[in-house]
């Protein structure tokens, strides 16, 4: 047969180029987590801290080649499969100039990229998706500490405190106001016999405050009261100040801490500050968490973060110390005031520490991230999220294989049952269809999602119509009394065209479904355009040749179909 | 091995049993679809929903009692067939952050049932301007897919044939859906990329036998264009068939061994595969026949 051999080499060719590219995919999900098990096992039993050193720098050596292999062109598992978390953020352009809300979603994505490359998650993908937006993908990690270093602006603000004389005063004032402009009822003090019997709990019955009022919400007794108030009145008593705004002292605002325990029991507290930063600390030379080794007893044990400006703050934080000896100076992150230390000193060295209520570390190491990779230039919202467990992945995973696996399986029997010495031509086409269609979605790097493996699975139920269609036209021509030759070559050339109108049709709704653009969809779009278009080459192309070679070769004089 | 013998079934001369068949479920699903409709999910009503598995069996009275803590007593529960609730909240009116439900979520959990741990297996959270872009982007896939094939069609075959294909996807399609809205299948991106393929699924097959008929009318000129149209659909009727079986193979087997959200999926194609097969031996061509008979084109006696 005239060649054949070019023909029996550009396959081979194919085929080799194909499992090249399948190679580093194939070490990836089929041999390493195998090694990787036995490793972990080894450095279980290791009895001596020798042995373990040992495994654990082959662990690390293991760990270098895994990530290798993500730098080649690999079969990614969509997060579906591996779990993890999907968002995708909306810059909030609200407070921006046009300048800034302009560069603005670039801005907030190389932050978070920051975070995340300090964070240390395999895998991300971070990238800009249509008007504005970010997509942040991440396989395998906890979600409340993912979202809490994406979303935290990092604002990081030095004001000054107001002392607590001051903050009553004008807490009493905003009261006074209130209740002249009717938000809170002034009557209510007067027509209530006993304010003790509305007070809060642990308010003097026979303190001033009127129940509602602001400075009942403080906690304490008589002149002692504490600038706290408890933490679940927060929303209540910041609604109040709010609705008071126009009231507060000229160029001060109120802050809360965070939730501290107290005597009282949970409670934050309150602040006046001043409006104006005294500095802003956009500018960090860097932050690190460390075990706090200060003089307070409660805060022993519990992780601090660690800053120090760069040049330019440190000149202006001695500055703003040494003016301001004796006041206190609040850390205000995000609006939360972290603390508010009293000046001791002019501080020259641009050092400062971020006080935490953290037993763990996990919240000084992702805060020192944050402060490290620097403010988001806007808050960031999420308005889309699709995260799925690890356990469910996996789940997914092993029925999604099973399934596919029993449907393959039925079908390559059914050909082979059906067709004889054809089925065995179509399940070879078949299994040479999945093989090129692994590599190919390696090659373009694709993502295989749950759909994906639903669409590989339907290309297989698919795959054969092509070779069905040439089956049936070929036992028709044989029935019409034709040689073996003939038939296959009126059957393939009579059913070419049909093949290719039925195919061009489905290729045309895959494409339609990638632009929906949903991962998981497109998934399963790319599967199944890219499984149509092998289906059409290798029934057309492979079967024919393999056909023809053996009819050629053999001199069969009956083809029995 | 032969499952149909060369056969020679009267498919056209009965073509108003089956017009009267297929009439019967598409007014069917038609009334379905107007008067039961489908539940939505998330993607398309925008909310959030998370599922959660507990370690040990947890009463959904408990979970209901834990949402209400939290301030979201109109949260929807429901409970898997593997023991996991599935918690479904509507959409804000004025939303921030997405991500807050199921955080707030996970600390109620964590405080209302602290003796039993618990994993959230899934959160989905759309926002209400991501949930009406996703409405228009689907809509617009499914109207240029639509187009796509038309084009494709019209182009590749004559006016009747493609007015047949495309009658036989409309008719599909609102089977399928039909089926869908009958059985309480949530639509989800996932379910529209299942009615797509079938779609296109329809039309494959519907192109098979058009291009048997027009191969056949060349070369067979002594019989009708009635005959020509049952010897083609009978010809291509193995074919039909087995293309049919083997596709099927695969979804029956997605729709029983599959994790829950493929079998939705699995079941729009398996239901959507043995209408199309059914509309493309019944249909498809018996459509044509009955234009032709009533409009004879002017190139036939």
């Amino acid at each position: 047969m005239k060649g054949a051999r070019i023909k029996i080499a550009i396959w081979l060719v194919v085929f080799v180029i194909a499992g090249v590219i399948l190679w580093p995919s194939f070490q990836l999900y089929v041999l390493l987590p195998g090694q990787e098990r036995a490793l972990k096992q080894r450095l279980a039993q290791a009895a001596t801290s020798a042995d373990s050193q040992a495994v654990m720098s082959e662990i690390i050596e293991f760990n270098r080649r895994k990530a290798g292999l993500y730098e080649k062109r690999i079969l990614h598992l969509g997060l579906d499969l591996v779990g993890g978390m999907h968002i995708v953020l909306d810059v909030d352009k609200s407070q921006l100039t046009e300048e800034e809300a302009k560069r603005a979603p670039e801005l907030a994505l190389e932050v978070i990229r920051n975070r995340i490359d300090q964070f240390g998650v395999f895998e991300p993908t971070i990238q800009k998706t249509d008007k504005g937006r970010i997509l942040v993908q991440l396989p395998g990690v906890d979600r409340e500490r993912a979202l809490n270093i994406i979303k935290q602006p990092a604002h990081l603000t030095f004001q000054l405190v107001e002392e607590k004389a001051k903050v009553y005063d004008a807490l009493k004032t905003l009261d006074e106001r209130l209740q002249a402009s009717g938000v809170l009822k002034a009557e209510s003090s007067q027509v209530l016999p006993s304010a003790g019997a509305m007070a809060p709990q642990g308010m003097d019955s026979t303190g001033e405050a009127a129940p509602g009022t602001l400075l009942s919400y403080l906690r304490g007794e008589g002149d002692e009261l504490d600038l706290m108030i408890p933490a679940g009145d927060t929303a209540v008593f910041s609604s109040l100040l709010e609705k008071g705004k126009e009231f507060w002292p000229q160029g001060y605002e109120f802050r809360f801490g965070p939730v501290e325990s107290e005597q009282y029991g949970k409670v934050v507290r309150v602040y006046l500050l001043k409006s104006e930063p005294e500095l802003v600390g956009t500018r960090l030379r860097r932050a690190e968490p460390a075990i706090y080794q200060g003089a307070d007893l409660e805060r022993a044990n519990t992780w601090v973060v660690n800053f120090e400006l760069d040049r330019e703050g440190a000149a202006k934080f001695a500055q703003v110390t040494g003016r301001n000896v004796g006041r206190r100076l609040a850390i205000v992150l995000d609006g939360v005031v972290r603390s508010a230390p009293r000046i001791q000193e002019r501080i020259p060295n641009g050092r400062g520490q971020i006080t935490l209520n953290d037993r763990r570390g996990d919240k000084a190491k992702d805060l020192s991230i944050v402060l490290n990779s620097g403010a988001l230039p806007a808050p960031v919202q999420v308005v889309e999220e699709r995260s799925i467990g690890a356990s469910l992945g996996a789940d997914a995973i092993r029925r999604g294989l099973i399934a596919g696996a029993v449907g393959a399986v039925v079908v390559i029997l059914f050909m082979l049952f059906y067709y004889g010495v054809g089925g065995v031509l179509a399940d070879l086409a078949l299994f040479f269809n999945i093989f090129l269609l692994l590599a190919a979605l390696a090659a373009l790097r694709a993502t295989l999602t749950l759909p994906g493996l639903a669409g590989i699975a339907l290309t297989i139920g698919m795959a054969v119509d092509a070779n069905v269609l040439v089956f049936e036209r070929i036992r028709e021509e044989l029935r019409a009394g034709k040689t073996p030759m003939a038939a296959v070559d009126t059957g393939y050339a009579r059913a070419l065209v049909t093949i290719i109108d039925a195919n061009a049709t489905t290729i045309i709704t895959a494409i339609a479904l990638y632009f929906i653009g949903s991962g998981p969809v497109r998934g399963f779009a790319i599967t199944l355009a890219v499984g149509l278009v092998l289906n059409v080459l290798t029934a057309v192309f492979l079967t024919r040749f393999i056909f023809d070679f053996f009819l050629a070769r053999f001199e069969v004089k009956t083809l029995r179909i | 091995m032969r499952l149909i013998r060369y056969t020679r079934i009267a498919f056209v001369s009965n073509r108003r049993i089956f017009f009267v068949i297929s009439a019967i479920l598409v007014l069917t699903s038609v009334f379905l679809l107007i008067f039961k409709g489908f539940r939505y999910g998330v993607d398309f009503t925008g909310g959030g929903l998370v599922q959660v598995r507990f370690a040990q069996p947890v009463r959904i009275d408990a979970v209901r009692a834990a949402l209400s803590a939290m301030g979201e007593p109109g949260a929807s529960i429901q409970q898997t067939e593997t023991g996991d609730f599935l918690i479904r909240v509507k959409p804000r009116e004025k939303t921030t952050d997405e991500s807050g439900f199921s955080s707030r979520l996970r600390e109620q959990f964590a405080v209302s049932f602290p003796n039993i741990s618990f994993e959230v297996l899934r959160d989905e959270a759309v926002g209400p301007r991501i949930s009406k872009e996703l409405q228009s982007k689907v809509l617009w896939a499914v109207v240029l897919g639509i187009i796509g094939i038309l084009i494709y069609v019209s182009f590749r075959f004559d006016f009747r044939f493609g007015t047949g294909a495309v009658l036989a996807l409309i008719h599909d399609t609102l089977i399928t859906l039909g089926f869908c809205s009958l059985f309480n299948k949530e639509i989800t991106t996932t379910l529209i990329a299942a009615i797509l393929t079938v779609i296109g699924y329809s039309v494959n097959d519907s192109i098979v036998v058009s291009d048997r008929i027009r191969e056949d009318t060349k070369k067979i000129r002594k019989e009708s264009f009635a005959e020509v149209c049952n010897l083609a659909i009978n010809r291509t009727l193995n074919r039909t068939v087995i293309t049919a079986l083997t596709t099927l193979f695969v979804t029956i087997a997605l729709l029983i061994l599959a994790s829950a959200e493929i079998r939705d999926f699995a079941f729009a194609l398996t239901v959507g595969i043995i209408i199309g097969t059914y509309s493309s031996i019944f249909i498809v061509a018996n459509l044509v026949v009955e234009w032709e008979h009533r409009f004879p084109s002017r190139r036939r006696r």
